[in-house]
């Protein structure tokens, strides 16, 4: 395996609670390469966007994350100030949220959010921010790029908000993509063209991507190698045809039963 | 299904949304949206009858109108032989008994303020089916019958599971004995693993109380398993009706394919090396339908006649309907 871009080791996230601090997330570790797509399958409530969050410094305010090694690019995210995590939140590590009608801003234009991402993270003028927004709309596929970024998120259908978002993401030119679950409201035609745009675009970019997901069947097209969790620790990690064809943990085999009709 | 009971038909069933006036004196008549175009359905007694499609293509619609969930703009249903369109007042109230409908949203469908036992006597006392000790042995037994302690009737909806409190909307709504379950998207809002104990649960209902289903979801799994038959809707209307079997197996209708060539499959090898059949866009809004048949805008195979000429559902095969002009 080439050099890894985010190692965590021993990453825990507590939460302060009327009956005592309740641990989450238990002891996750695990390595991702420059390029590579890894993919994190659970339940709701598994600690998969949990863990996620807690790497970009997102998590609620009750909640605490502790890890022995969380290192991005030689950098340790857990121990960062505000400002340096800042600096990376949305220019090396960005985001897509499964939700995107709560992720926009509703009293801003599309174009105004995907400017304010520009202007932040590159100092573009405005002109020069507007060029880029139209440029990226275009990239993630959404005709009439122009027209589209003085609209309001509630002029979107799911599927061209998700990617109004995708674009926002890929505005800061990201080296990892975090994708909480983007598709998971989406209809299958649209989530099918969502999955074909992350991975084209990973392609032609070479950042890395997370996808986290409660479905395994989206994993075998785009993740490379599977993270399974369940209850807040990871109970299964393989290369995604060895855990397709050979789950070893039962919580997997199970997960893999219920996709066979 | 030829010989079994027709429980339900509608004919030229159409649902036209927010056609009322606004009470402004100079206001505009809106035209509204037609979510639903002169569907023409017949449900078997005992059936489990799919309805499948992109959001927005009408499937709740014609769900909820054939409960009488919602009145028709246009067209009849019939229950049982009688005329259910324009019924009211105590007769409707008498047919609701018959008919129900189950929600997607768990948390939604149930009142916070209610214990889940009083949740589900509503139905027996509003039809004045059952009071004191009878009422309670009855919820007692609605709750046994979907897997539920008994004991949990005094309990409130917020001390429940998701898959838990499906399992109550489905007590309440089985607790009058219907004979026909609309379950709207049930299973949409449940875990992975708590989905196939629930749909495993309607399967045993169904044989146990012999009901009959109309079962609306999006995950085209699901339906494989639990329907007899599928009816796939694209904006407003049926485009293809077939035995499931059938359809799975040769889906005839372009939509219908590209619908199910979009679910990706469980084996890394094969979703690796295939591509997506393109199904370029969205579907457009049910305001304004593209003339002739809806789905020419996005379809493969479109010719000049798809875009006047609006197809009608024609037998192709024993019980397989399709409205194209070029079917596969």
């Amino acid at each position: 395996m080439s050099t890894a871009l985010l190692e965590v080791e021993g990453l825990s996230v507590t939460f302060k609670g009327h009956n005592g601090p309740r641990t989450v997330v238990e002891n996750v570790s695990f390595r991702l390469a420059a390029g590579e797509a890894v993919g994190v399958v659970g339940e709701s409530g598994s600690g998969k966007s949990l863990s996620m969050l807690s790497l970009l410094g997102l998590l609620p305010a009750a909640a605490q994350a502790r890890a022995k090694r969380a290192c991005f690019d030689g950098r340790e995210l857990l121990s960062l100030t505000p400002p340096q995590l800042r600096a990376i939140r949305g220019r090396e590590i960005a985001i897509v949220f499964q939700d995107s009608l709560t992720a926009l801003n509703p009293v801003l234009t599309v174009g105004r959010q995907i400017m304010e991402v520009c202007q932040r993270h590159f100092r573009l003028s405005r002109t020069d921010a507007r060029r880029r927004a139209e440029e990226l709309l275009a990239q993630v596929g959404i005709p009439d790029p122009a027209l589209r970024l003085q609209q309001y998120p509630h002029q979107f259908s799911g599927g061209m908000r998700q990617r109004v978002t995708i674009a926002m993401a890929l505005a800061g030119e990201p080296r990892l993509l975090i994708a909480d679950e983007p598709t998971t409201s989406l209809d299958v035609t649209v989530q099918a063209e969502i999955v074909s745009l992350i991975q084209d675009l990973q392609r032609q970019s070479g950042m890395s991507v997370i996808w986290v997901t409660h479905d395994l069947a989206v994993l075998a097209r785009i993740a490379e190698r599977v993270l399974v969790m369940y209850a807040g620790t990871i109970v299964e990690e393989a290369p995604v045809e060895q855990l397709f064809a050979a789950p070893t943990h039962p919580y997997t085999r199970s997960l893999l039963a219920n996709l066979q009709p | 299904m030829n010989g079994a009971d027709v429980i339900l038909t509608s004919r030229q069933l159409t649902v036209i949304y927010g056609a009322k006036p606004t009470g402004w004196p100079f206001g505009r008549r809106p035209a509204g949206v037609q979510a639903l175009r002169a569907i023409d359905l017949t449900v078997y007694a005992g059936e489990t009858l799919a309805l499948i499609g992109e959001s927005g293509s009408g499937k709740s619609t014609l769900a909820r109108a054939l409960v009488r969930c919602i009145p028709a703009s246009s067209g009849t249903v019939h229950f049982k032989g009688s005329d259910i369109t324009s019924v009211t007042g105590s007769s409707l109230r008498a047919l609701r008994r018959r008919l129900q409908i189950i929600f997607q949203d768990p948390f939604g469908s149930l009142n916070p303020r209610l214990t889940v036992g009083s949740a589900i006597a509503e139905p027996l006392i509003v039809h004045k089916l059952a009071h004191g000790q009878e009422l309670r042995a009855k919820v007692a037994e609605s709750l046994s019958l979907v897997g539920l302690d008994p004991a949990v009737a005094g309990r409130k909806p917020h001390e429940f599971s998701g898959g838990q409190r499906q399992r109550i909307c489905i007590a309440r709504a089985l607790i009058c004995r219907p004979e026909l379950v609309a379950a709207d998207e049930v299973l949409s809002a449940l875990d992975l693993s708590v989905r196939s104990q629930t749909l495993e649960l309607f399967r045993q209902l169904k044989s146990q109380l012999s009901l009959t289903y109309l079962f609306i979801s999006h995950d085209l799994g699901v339906v494989r398993q639990i329907s007899d038959r599928v009816a796939v809707m694209y904006l407003g209307r049926i485009v293809e009706l077939a035995p499931t079997a059938a359809l799975y197996s040769y889906p005839r209708h372009p939509y219908t394919r590209a619908l199910l060539d979009a679910v990706p499959v469980a084996d890394p090898k094969i979703e690796r090396s295939r591509r997506y059949a393109a199904l370029p866009g969205e579907p457009p809004s049910p305001a304004r339908p593209p003339p002739g048949c809806a789905f020419h805008t996005r379809c493969p195979r479109a010719i000049d006649r798809c875009r006047t000429d609006v197809p009608q559902l024609a037998e192709l095969a024993p019980g397989h309907s399709v409205a194209c002009h070029r079917p596969y």
